[in-house]
């Protein structure tokens, strides 16, 4: 799986459009995106952890790295239809202060099953490091995405909305390709 | 409470434990011996074999199919030219049985039931077992006979490659618009070997021709979806690749590497069944030996494709993994003598492959072609 897949199967799958709408409004533009920013580094260690134990983990289970990518694609693309057919997340109750990093940023809005399945699949194909590189570009475009302020006008809303949903396709697209270079790998 | 139904629901349906036992290169040739063995002991007076037995009924059950006995003659003389001594004196009676039922017409033969139609397969795998013969053992009497079934073959090549399954005696023509799943590969193999084996006989042109056919269209046009597992056109590649001074095209390198994910999903499919329990619901009963000794083969035929194309080399080392794991399954199902006391008629069981309780012959051939090749490549 190139990097560019990955890169594109990561921002997908964080989809920073659709969890826009859910981050939590602390206050300040400052705060939001720095505690938005937080909770992204969180999610990267943990990301770069399941990349890093993948090998290890998919051994254990006695799991082939090309049966991992079925899942992951497998995942992915129950994700992708969801996050297709389903409004944006609702703004979820947020822990107080710098904890609202972890909750709801962190979890549940990022590290969702369907990232940390595709951390482990990218990371037995790719290693630690391609896999946090794509993982990194990935919340930072969430983190971006924080700038803007929650409440929008129903035009720009109306840009977020459509967005989330053109990337929910792109994350089938990416799901189906996964599965299918999982399926063909010898 | 998500993540862990993720996890449940994957490993359940998705990614069951891949379980590939080890065997060694002294359990694969004890279990070829075992399955040559249990082809002697079960061979005819003509030189058919008991074709299929029911252990849970105690009963050999009635058919036969000849595109399946030149299967096993080829594969005992593969076992005979890999040292197996007693394999010989079983494929000879085999290859009589086939001799004794050659239809002659117009210069060619092909090999079939009297006042039946004539099956493609059958002819390109006793040509292919005849060539094996005469590769292992030197001999040349029966090359005219090679020739005469490959010009039955030449004569089922359609223009654009695509290779028609039958012949009918009735019409004196081949079937139009009748393919097989497996008839094309068989036939791609046969006239591949017989131009390695007579390279002024003209044999290359019709090779080439299914070969394109195979590896650009074949599955688009007789509709074959998911992708055929085609073992028979792995060992064509294989073939095609060494004559000399010629090298396979690009269309037919990436046909190999597309074969070769097909076989290796099918192997990590394969090792993730179980006897019973909850992989036994999910995944099904295991694959007859057949089935599984096929994905043997044609993982072996690729791997020995790597040895002398580079393209293909890269997938050497991946192919090694799912051909061993293949190895180590056949290894652990072949029914042994213990298990074999147990069963009513222990000569019909022991050394054979059983699926759902029945062995076929092709389950004895598939498996000794198989564990040879991966033996050695």
């Amino acid at each position: 799986v190139t990097f560019v897949v990955l890169l594109v199967a990561f921002v997908s799958c964080v989809n920073p459009a659709r969890v826009h709408c859910a981050l939590p409004a602390p206050g300040t533009r400052g705060a939001r995106v720095a505690v938005t920013a937080v909770g992204a580094a969180v999610t990267l260690v943990v990301v770069a952890a399941v990349a890093g134990l993948a090998h290890a983990l998919l051994d254990a289970l006695d799991i082939d790295e090309a049966s991992a990518r079925i899942a992951a694609g497998l995942v992915l693309l129950i994700a992708g239809g969801r996050d297709l057919l389903t409004g944006p997340p609702a703004a979820e109750p947020a822990l107080p202060g710098w904890r609202a990093a972890l909750v709801p940023v962190a979890v549940p809005l990022l590290l969702t099953p369907e990232l940390v399945v595709l951390a482990v699949a990218a990371g037995a194909d790719r290693g630690v490091a391609v896999t946090v590189g794509a993982a990194l570009l990935a919340v930072g475009a969430v983190v971006g995405a924080a700038l803007a302020p929650r409440d929008l006008s129903p035009a720009a809303a109306r840009v977020r909305d459509v967005t989330a949903r053109l990337t929910a396709v792109v994350l089938v697209v990416v799901a189906v390709d996964l599965t299918i270079d999982g399926i063909l790998s010898v | 409470v998500a993540f862990v139904a993720v996890a449940a629901a994957l490993r359940v349906a998705v990614v069951p434990a891949e379980r590939c036992p080890e065997a060694t290169p002294a359990d694969r040739r004890a279990a070829v011996d075992r399955a040559v063995a249990w082809l002697d002991r079960n061979q005819q007076p003509d030189g058919s074999w008991v074709y299929s037995y029911d252990a849970d009924a105690d009963e050999i059950l009635g058919g036969y199919n000849i595109v399946r006995h030149a299967g096993v003659v080829l594969s005992l003389y593969q076992a005979a030219g890999a040292g197996v001594t007693r394999a010989r004196p079983v494929a000879d009676a085999g290859l009589g049985f086939a001799r004794g039922h050659l239809v002659r017409r117009d210069g060619w033969a092909a090999f079939g039931w009297p006042g039946a139609q004539l099956e493609a397969g059958a002819t390109a795998l006793l040509t292919a077992a005849v060539l094996e013969r005469r590769e292992r053992t030197g001999r040349r009497d029966l090359d005219a006979l090679a020739q005469r079934l490959g010009v039955f073959l030449v004569g089922q090549v359609r223009a654009d490659g695509a290779v028609l399954a039958r012949w009918d005696p009735d019409t004196g023509a081949a079937v139009p618009d009748q393919y097989d799943r497996f008839a094309t590969g068989e036939t791609w193999w046969a006239l591949a070997r017989l131009h390695r084996a007579f390279p002024a006989g003209g044999w290359d042109e019709p090779a080439r021709r299914v070969g394109e056919y195979v590896a650009t269209r074949r599955d688009h046009d007789e509709r074959r979806f998911p992708y055929l597992s085609d073992h028979w056109s792995a060992y064509a590649l294989d073939e095609m690749a060494r004559w000399p001074g010629e090298s396979l095209d690009d269309a037919e390198v990436a046909y190999a590497r597309r074969l070769a994910g097909i076989l290796g999903v099918q192997v990590r499919f394969e090792s993730q069944r179980r006897a019973g329990g909850l992989a036994r619901i999910v995944r099904g009963p295991f694959a007859p030996g057949s089935g599984l000794g096929t994905l043997g083969e044609g993982l072996a035929a690729l791997d020995r494709l790597g040895t002398v194309d580079t393209r293909i080399e890269p997938l050497r080392d991946p192919i090694a993994v799912r051909s061993d794991c293949v190895a180590g399954l056949l290894v652990e199902r072949q029914v042994d003598s213990r298990e074999a006391d147990a069963r009513p008629r222990p000569g019909l069981a022991r050394g054979a492959w059983f699926h759902e309780g029945v062995t076929r012959m092709d389950d004895q051939q598939h498996a000794i072609s198989a564990l040879l090749a991966i033996e050695s490549p």
